[in-house]
């Protein structure tokens, strides 16, 4: 008995990951909770790749598969600066954030801008910038905003090594197609997102880890976050992506609290949302020092 | 040699700290920290620039001026000289490791370690087989063609960095010039300012006022340009690339890689760079060692000198540095700064650690074209026109060495142009030792010059070329023999070796047979044959010695 379960066990996964890719996107909130767990420690077996439904998203590369070659190094060390920028790349981290904070799963999560989901569709035209990047200069965005730090060179080893690591998460992924599970949960607006509910609802939902003033829960040796912040000096800046209310509602919709996405709904996504936005945050980098005190924030609209 | 002095001398070998030690009042202790202050200052902006050029984050270069000082400062010889990063072999770093690993990944600096350890090694060995001489034969030409070599390097490997583009690394110089010129219209113009900025004002400063440290302005300067930008535009907006974050650890240990799968396919690389690393290392000492005696009366010891670089290296390997030498410019502005003993040394390294921890945040946005300014300056300060002028100002030999020994540097690499410069001097030295040389003779061979009537003489033999670049040495030696045999009997120059004469050469034997008519006696002359009669003819000297004292072997 004992010895049938086993092939029949790897038989069913193997058919699992074999089925077929279905490219139309599908409706976030049918399918059933993500079964990851808090992640606050590198994982090194990532066996549970959080596959919504399995066989929905594409599934990169286990991480017991990479190779034992000088490539699988790079590979290593690009994961590394992924999930441990703190440590590993501190020379451009100007917060407390790390990259796997947003792109959940070290970058494996569908609707948390997956790598795999990225790489094989750069260089892109960005409305933000209304010109062409490349995969590299995409990240040097995050690193500048998201990061709230100094953009290595598009020529730096560390870049050099991420870029190795979402080549390779995107391992057998189709080029040039958007895949589904990119980007964050698609999200309708039907009321003016209200700060006051999302109090309430931070509250409630999100304190907890991310502590009453947004300000995170430092790891027990005091270095680096368990819970990174939401906003202040050592969160992301005003020119990131998440400081959009709707980029952050799209994206705690689909994965916050954490290990309980899509719990709330639109609209409860988007006060919360709109509650972090109403807080402090560094300045944004592509407006004057004078810009950033007398303009109005950025990202409130739409 | 009393049993107190050997022990004393003993302990200066091995532990030459003890001579220092007690100089330590409270005097010397005040004049050596403000230079030490000083010096930790001045050293930062290279550092960092000189590990980005060695392929390595700049913790690395941190590193390196900080450790291998406390090594070198307890070992070496002088007091005065500071080690730290170096130029040349920075630039060798980054082409020896450069065919095995790509730039800056841990494998670059693994290699770089083992590389450390075994220059470190290389100098240990040449130290204690006290072949630190040797370098006191190395041509002054081949050295400044090497170090202009690696000026022209340094400039054009940071002409991308300075524009605010990526361009390969490690192409050729015509390479990298060519692409950059058509990607012109990519630059960043706004970093280029900043570089301009700083290139500029550190030239300003160097000419109009020469007491300041130049490159020290320039930095601020192009740093201030940059932060003014940020604000006034956004640092989103300019897209400067910047320096980042630096995070130093205390005690950042390492260890050198000797396994066989890491070391076995880069060995002979590594061991030649090493060599080589090790050879620019003992040029930089030998050059110090003589201009310290000069500027600090002290006498350095170069073997010792180099033990102690060999040391810090091999020390340096188990802490993160890169090779290190003693640093000639830092070595003179020290004594300028008043420093008296090693402890200098120590102060730096360690104000140099504290500034680093407490302006992070301020040196992180240092642009990184104003780093390429700072290279330039630095690139532009090896290139010494003045004395590249002199050097193609003498036809022959030396200009001929400088340029292809310069050529070979620039488009063929650091390395062969360090080897090209090791044969180059091995011919100058083999045709110096060709030149005129004085034995004298006795007995049986003295005799056999001695013509018929003169039973009592001085017999010389001299051999190599008589001319205008020789005929100090033979004064010299004919003055040392008149010292010895006060002209007292005649004095017979067995000749038949000399190859080559010119008229100043003729000179000098006219004047000493003139002396030597003076105090009574003559100067007979053996020639090989009568290729010279001619020169001799036209200079007198027929008539001077008389025909009969001189005689021909043939
Ligand atoms: C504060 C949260 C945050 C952090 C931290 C962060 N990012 Fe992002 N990242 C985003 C957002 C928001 C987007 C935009 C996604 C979109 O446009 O759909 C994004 C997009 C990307 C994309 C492009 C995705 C796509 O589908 O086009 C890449 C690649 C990326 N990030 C890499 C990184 C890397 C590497 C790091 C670590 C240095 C990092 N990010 C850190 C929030 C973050
Ligand atoms: C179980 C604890 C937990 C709860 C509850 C939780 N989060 Fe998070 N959140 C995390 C962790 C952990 C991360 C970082 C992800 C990682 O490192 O893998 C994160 C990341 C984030 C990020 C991106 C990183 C950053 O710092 O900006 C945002 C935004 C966020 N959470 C918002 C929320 C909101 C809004 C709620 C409430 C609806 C919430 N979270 C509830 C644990 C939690």
């Amino acid at each position: 008995m004992k010895q049938a379960f086993l092939p029949l066990l790897s038989l069913s996964i193997l058919v699992t990951l074999a089925a077929p890719l279905h490219a139309e996107p599908t409706d976030p909130l049918e399918v059933r909770p993500t079964l990851v767990e808090p992640q606050v420690s590198l994982p090194t077996n990532l066996v549970t790749v959080p596959v919504v439904n399995p066989g929905e998203y594409f599934v990169p590369p286990l991480v017991d598969d990479i190779p034992d070659d000088k490539t699988g190094d790079m590979i290593r060390w690009g994961r590394n600066i992924f999930v441990n920028t703190q440590k590993y790349a501190p020379r451009y981290a100007g917060n407390g954030l790390n990259c796997v904070s947003c792109h959940l799963s070290e970058g494996r999560q569908p609707y948390a801008a997956p790598l795999w989901s990225a790489y094989p569709i750069y260089p892109i035209q960005r409305n933000k910038t209304k010109t062409v990047v490349t995969f590299p200069q995409r990240i040097q965005d995050c690193f500048k905003y998201s990061l709230d730090g100094i953009a290595p060179t598009v020529d730096a080893p560390e870049m050099d090594a991420l870029v190795t690591y979402a080549k390779w998460l995107s391992t057998a992924a189709p080029v040039g197609v958007v895949l589904p599970g990119r980007g964050f949960a698609s999200i309708k607006k039907t009321h003016d997102p209200s700060p006051i509910e999302g109090e309430i609802i931070y509250k409630s939902r999100c304190a907890l880890c991310h502590g009453e003033n947004g300000e995170g829960q430092k790891n027990r040796d005091g270095v680096g976050y368990m819970f990174p912040p939401l906003w202040g000096t050592d969160s992301f800046n005003r020119a990131a992506g998440l400081n959009k209310v709707k980029t952050a509602a799209q994206f705690i919709k689909a994965n916050m609290p954490l290990g309980a996405g899509y719990t709330l709904n639109d609209d409860e996504s988007l006060d919360v949302a709109a509650y972090m936005w109403i807080h402090f945050r560094p300045d944004d980098p592509r407006k004057s020092f004078f810009m950033n005190r007398f303009a109005p924030k950025p990202g409130g609209a739409n | 040699m009393s049993p107190a002095e050997i022990k004393h001398t003993l302990a200066g070998r091995f532990f030459p700290f003890t001579e220092w030690l007690p100089m330590l009042d409270a005097d010397t202790i005040r004049s050596d920290v403000w230079a030490g202050v000083a010096a930790g200052i001045l050293i930062l902006p290279q550092a960092i620039a000189l590990a980005t050029m060695a392929g390595l984050p700049p913790e690395v270069g941190l590193y390196t001026s900080i450790f291998p000082i406390f090594v070198s400062a307890l070992f070496g010889s002088s007091w005065h000289v500071l080690s730290g990063p170096n130029t040349s072999i920075s630039v060798m770093v980054a082409t020896i490791v450069g065919a095995y690993a790509s730039i800056g990944t841990p494998d670059w600096i693994m290699y770089t370690l083992t590389l450390t350890f075994i220059a470190g090694a290389i100098q240990l060995l040449f130290g204690i087989l006290r072949l630190g001489a040797v370098f006191n034969y190395f041509s002054h030409t081949v050295m400044v063609a090497i170090v202009t070599g690696v000026g022209v390097i340094i400039i054009v490997q940071q002409i991308g960095n300075f524009f605010g583009m990526t361009v390969n690394p490690g192409e050729p110089v015509e390479d990298t010039l060519y692409s950059i010129f058509f990607r012109i219209p990519d630059a960043n113009w706004w970093a280029a300012s900043l570089g301009i900025l700083t290139v500029g004002s550190g030239m300003f400063v160097k000419r109009f006022f020469p007491k300041l440290p130049y490159i020290i302005v320039a930095v601020i300067v192009g740093m201030l340009g940059g932060w003014l930008l940020d604000l006034l535009f956004g640092s989103g907006n300019i897209n400067v690339d910047k320096l980042g974050y630096l995070s130093l650890e205390a005690l950042p240990l390492s260890a050198p890689d000797f396994s066989p799968t890491n070391f076995y396919e880069a060995a002979e690389g590594l061991i030649m760079g090493g060599f080589i690393i090790a050879f620019l290392g003992l040029m930089q000492s030998a050059v110090i060692a003589r201009a310290m005696a000069v500027r600090s009366g002290q006498h350095v010891d170069i073997d010792q000198e180099v033990i102690g670089q060999g040391l810090s290296n091999i020390a340096g390997s188990f802490l993160t540095c890169f090779p290190s030498c003693g640093s000639f410019n830092r070595s003179a502005s020290n004594i300028d700064m008043g420093g008296r003993t090693p402890l200098v040394g120590i102060v730096s390294a360690i104000v140099l650690a504290l500034l680093v921890v407490f302006a992070s945040p301020v040196i992180a946005q240092m642009p990184l074209s104003v780093m390429a300014g700072i290279l330039f300056l630095v690139g532009a300060a090896l290139i010494k026109v003045k004395d590249i002028r002199t050097l193609l100002s003498v036809r022959g030999e030396a200009r001929i060495s400088f340029l292809l020994v310069c050529f070979t540097t620039v488009y063929g690499g650091l390395q062969w142009g360090v080897l090209l410069g090791i044969a180059v001097s091995i011919i100058a030295y083999m045709r110096a030792v060709s030149r005129p040389e004085f034995d004298v003779l006795f007995e049986n061979e003295a005799e056999q010059y001695m013509p018929e009537g003169v039973d009592d003489a001085t017999v010389v033999q001299l051999s190599g070329s008589l001319f205008f670049g020789s005929t100090h040495t033979v004064e010299r030696a004919l003055a040392d023999i008149a010292r010895d045999d006060q002209r007292g009997k005649p004095l017979i120059i067995a000749g038949e070796l000399i190859d080559n004469m010119d008229d100043a050469g003729v000179a000098t034997l006219a004047q000493e047979a003139r002396k030597r008519k003076e105090a009574g006696n003559g100067l007979i002359l053996w020639l090989r044959d009568h290729n010279l009669d001619e020169l001799l003819k036209r200079n007198g000297l027929f008539t001077l010695l008389g025909t009969g004292n001189i005689h021909y072997a043939t």
